[in-house]
């Protein structure tokens, strides 16, 4: 199976790449973009551990390596591939996460992760 | 070896380091390569500036888990004197010995030229050479150098003077928070700093105010020394 990762910025921190990029749209002429944020996504292949298994190691390694929880957030979900079956939408949000607004950033962050891989099947 | 400088994959300023350190303070310094386990004698370490792992992923943060940072994690939280610059500050935060982190440049380009540092905290291992609100002039040389903690841990830093050095009125090349070029742990004997005091500690070179922070450093390992002899 597949895990994806999205790793984005906290809203609390700036972006500057964000805002090049949203100015960067605006000089394309679309200017109904309001905000960018850039962030990384990740896809590590893991095997011979049920999901479970793999959900509490791979937080451990988002924590610790794949996200710096002072300025980011990230997301993970599964994409088990040719059974056809959508990627699990448990995610979970940086531990480090405090209070509500937090918590709404981390639910976006979700959301926006879960079109990713959607949108990658459908492209091959 | 008394003075360790480390060498990641992709460090840059680690012979700066070494020829400040042997040639201009005339001191025992080797290197230390990543892998090693032990800081053998060391007394101070150095974590130098430069691109460990190519920056990849996030700066410093491959390097964090190099095996010769468990040692250096473990050097000081007994109390050894620990000193990040540029690459070194921000592996420092991303192992933790440090709050907060380094985040891209506010104008996202790599900034080289020199500033002028407001010393904060004169009462350190590494400031005991310079008096508060004393100006430094030193160059930074960064794409990564814009200083980043919550708001509490910014607060908590001011209170208890864990701001070492700011950049100052107007001069601040990155948008750090704070103008931050410098920090320190609580305990005061781990710092990191974005300028360059290696580049900046012969009057040849256009500035000697670095070499203040090694002088301060030797003094310090002096007195410890001393101290350690006295049965204290």
């Amino acid at each position: 199976m597949k895990a994806l990762i999205a790793v984005m910025p906290k809203r609390t921190v700036l972006d500057p790449q964000g805002e090049a990029v949203k100015e960067a749209i605006h000089h394309l002429g679309f200017e109904a973009v309001k905000d960018a944020r850039v962030g990384k996504f990740i896809e590590l292949k893991v095997e011979g551990m049920g999901e479970a298994e793999a959900r509490r190691r791979l937080e451990v390694i988002c924590h610790e390596l794949l996200s710096n929880p002072v300025i980011e957030e990230y997301s993970l979900l599964f994409d088990r591939g040719a059974d056809g079956k959508a990627a699990s939408p448990k995610a979970g949000a940086g531990r480090g996460a405090k209070g509500a607004k937090a918590r709404a950033a981390a639910k976006a962050a979700r959301k926006s992760a879960k079109s990713k891989p959607k949108g990658r099947r459908a492209r091959r | 070896m008394k003075w360790a400088v480390l060498q990641f994959p992709g460090s840059n300023c680690d012979q700066d380091l070494i020829h400040v350190l042997r040639s201009v303070m005339g001191k025992d310094a080797a290197y230390l390569w990543h892998k090693e386990r032990s800081l053998g004698d060391a007394e101070v370490v150095l974590v130098p500036g430069g691109f460990s792992y190519g920056d990849y992923l996030r700066c410093g943060a491959i390097a964090r888990f190099s095996p010769v940072m468990k040692a250096v994690g473990e050097f000081a939280s007994r109390g050894g004197f620990v000193m990040g610059i540029c690459n070194g500050f921000q592996i420092l935060c991303e192992a933790g010995l440090l709050p907060g982190c380094l985040i891209r440049n506010r104008e996202l380009r790599f900034v080289c030229r020199e500033v002028a540092l407001r010393v904060e905290n004169a009462g350190l291992p590494f400031t005991g050479r310079m008096k508060p609100g004393q100006v430094l002039r030193m160059p930074v040389a960064h794409g990564e150098g814009n200083y980043f903690a919550d708001a509490e841990t910014l607060a908590r830093m001011e209170r208890g003077g864990q701001v070492v050095f700011r950049y100052c009125d107007g001069t601040n090349p990155n948008g750090s928070l704070g103008d931050i070029a410098g920090v320190c742990n609580e305990r005061g004997n781990v710092m990191g700093l974005m300028p360059h005091p290696e580049r900046a500690a012969e009057p040849i070179l256009g500035s000697a105010d670095g070499r203040l922070i090694f002088e301060g450093l030797a003094d310090a390992v002096r007195a410890r020394r001393a101290a350690r002899l006295s049965g204290d």
